[in-house]
């Protein structure tokens, strides 16, 4: 398989169990992906052992000889994101506050897919703490965008979209407040899914903002995140947030694209601010949704202009207030970037953390009301393609803007109101950078974005191109 | 009161920089007086754009009548 597109992970599961793909096989396909390029593109926090990895997959291959019980992603081999924790390897979100850590536990979603048969490569770079949009880290190094190595991967769960990119995993996990699962993703080429708060426990992944977080899957394609999300999704009695709703059979029902949708395209604020190429390739992608006789719509969501003070109100306080007390003890170890976000949010009212969660309330009920009219928004998923790794602004229609703003000005809206949000690869750029569409869906409705997003793979190819590197 | 401010230990933006900058007063004062979390001068000239920048945003929503609106809390009972 070298050189050549990763199966899927219904290719590799239905391979593996009918025999005809060994999961040592694919195993060591991962591992000489990630051999040929951690180095390069700075991925891997911790991995683990080869022999042990091997010895894991040949397990799985003679459990399957044995005609014996195989998990749903038995075999698979997948990453985690540096935040989640593990019982038998460190978790450092990326920083040198936590070199060595070790939880001696799983996170609930850790727990379950390893019940599921997956077998862990290992951890993978986040942007320190998971607080920022590039996974530039200072301690760290930046990880690189495997289209181009000069240009960020895009955070904070970069490390495990560059893993899916380039075939060193089938699966990710990432975790998402701002975005954080939707940027790596829309930069490198490949799918991510942000599920509605609460569809996925947080329990046992460190928190930068308690409710703003999501955990959730990073995969080549859609069909993959409904098998991720299967297993990862589910009540959990000791999250706080988590909801107790029926999960329906995503990995059946994903290919069941429904005959009629109306496609809403917000007036205000994501379509504000678009690179023009972003731009282009939007509107052809509303024209092949068009084309599947689908309807496109305009939605007015008029108070979102009032969603980045929300968002900052509420993901600085909250972020402030989970790390003080490691800033008390180890402020010099916190990366520069890192340590003012975190000093920032130690001076904000307690009033404006209150304000900002009443506005969140006013723009998840607008929200709300779009979904009567529509059945899924349709946006850019980042209005600008990757910056370079150096490039602290951008130029968009006239306009020199933060980079860091322009990056996460379309995601974190759907933080805030919890909604499912999808993203999928939609085209590239004339320099070769992935272009992403995001649909956002009506709370738990993660099912229809599922199976909207699966129709426009099976339509087009732009998920199943693989970067030059390496 | 026992914070770090009374011990005289580091020094403070309130005495260097008092008439030059009304937020970076206020801040020094808020982390040292109130918020019990006092850092350094250079640490707080590092972070006062990004304070701005953030207050701006969140004062843009005081344009918005949020009088029917109850903060967006979820609670429900723990197992």
């Amino acid at each position: 398989m070298n050189g050549a597109v990763s199966p899927s992970i219904r290719e590799a599961r239905n391979g593996i169990r009918s025999g005809t793909l060994n999961a040592v096989e694919l195993m060591e396909t991962c591992l000489d992906a990630a051999d040929r390029l951690d180095d390069k593109l700075n991925v891997f926090v911790t991995r683990v052992d080869r022999e042990v990895l091997l010895q894991q997959a040949t397990d799985v291959d003679r459990r399957r000889k044995a005609g014996m019980e195989l998990g749903p992603l038995a075999g698979i081999p997948i990453v985690l994101k540096d935040i989640y924790f593990t019982s038998d390897l460190p978790t450092t979100a990326s920083s040198k506050v936590l070199t060595g850590y070790r939880t001696n536990e799983d996170a609930f979603t850790v727990t379950k897919l390893k019940r599921a048969g997956a077998l862990i490569v290992g951890k993978v770079q986040t942007h320190e703490f998971a607080y920022g949009p590039t996974t530039v880290n200072e301690f760290a190094g930046p990880s690189r965008n495997p289209w181009n190595p000069d240009h960020v991967p895009g955070g904070s769960s970069g490390g495990s979209a560059i893993a899916v990119a380039t075939g060193m995993c089938l699966g990710a996990t990432g975790s998402d407040t701002g975005g954080s699962i939707r940027h790596p993703s829309a930069f490198c080429g490949v799918t991510g899914l942000k599920p509605t708060y609460g569809l996925i426990s947080r329990r046992g992944i460190i928190s930068l903002s308690w409710s703003l977080d999501h955990a959730g899957p990073i995969t080549q394609t859609v069909d993959d995140a409904a098998f991720m999300l299967q297993v990862m999704a589910g009540f959990d009695a000791l999250d706080p947030g988590s909801i107790e709703v029926p999960i329906p059979d995503y990995v059946a029902r994903v290919t069941q694209a429904p005959v009629s949708l109306r496609v809403g395209i917000p007036r205000e604020h994501f379509l504000d601010l678009v690179d023009g190429e972003v731009r282009e390739a939007f509107d052809e992608t509303l024209r092949t949704l068009e084309a599947f006789g689908w309807r496109i719509e305009e939605v007015s969501i008029p108070n979102l202009r009032y969603a980045l003070g929300a968002e900052l109100a509420i993901l600085s306080a909250e972020a402030s207030s989970y790390h003080r007390e490691m800033m008390r003890l180890h402020a010099d170890d916190v990366s520069s970037d890192i340590r003012k976000e975190l000093d920032s949010g130690m001076v904000l009212l307690a009033t404006d953390y209150l304000l900002g969660q009443r506005v969140r309330r006013i723009i998840a009920e607008e929200f709300r009301a779009s979904f009567r009219k529509v059945d899924v928004l349709a946006t850019p998923t980042i209005p600008i393609p990757a910056p370079r790794i150096d490039q602290t602004e951008v130029h968009i229609a006239g306009q020199t803007v933060s980079a860091l703003n322009a990056i996460w000005r379309n995601t974190y809206p759907a933080n805030l109101t919890g909604s499912p949000a999808l993203c999928i690869p939609c085209g590239f750029t004339k320099g070769g950078l992935p272009i992403s569409l995001q649909l956002i869906g009506p709370n738990f409705d993660e099912l229809t974005l599922l199976q909207v997003g699966h129709r426009f793979q099976l339509e087009t190819d732009w998920h199943r191109r693989m970067p030059p590197v390496g | 009161l026992g914070l770090e401010a009374n011990k005289g230990r580091l020094k403070t933006m309130a005495i260097r920089d008092l008439n030059s900058d009304a937020l970076l007063v206020v801040c020094d004062a808020v982390l040292r007086e109130i918020a019990g979390y006092p850092i350094t001068p250079e640490r707080l000239d590092a972070a006062l754009p990004l304070i701005r920048e953030i207050l701006t945003a969140i004062r843009a929503m005081d344009e918005l009548d949020v009088s029917a609106s109850e903060p967006m809390t979820t609670f429900r009972p723990l197992a």
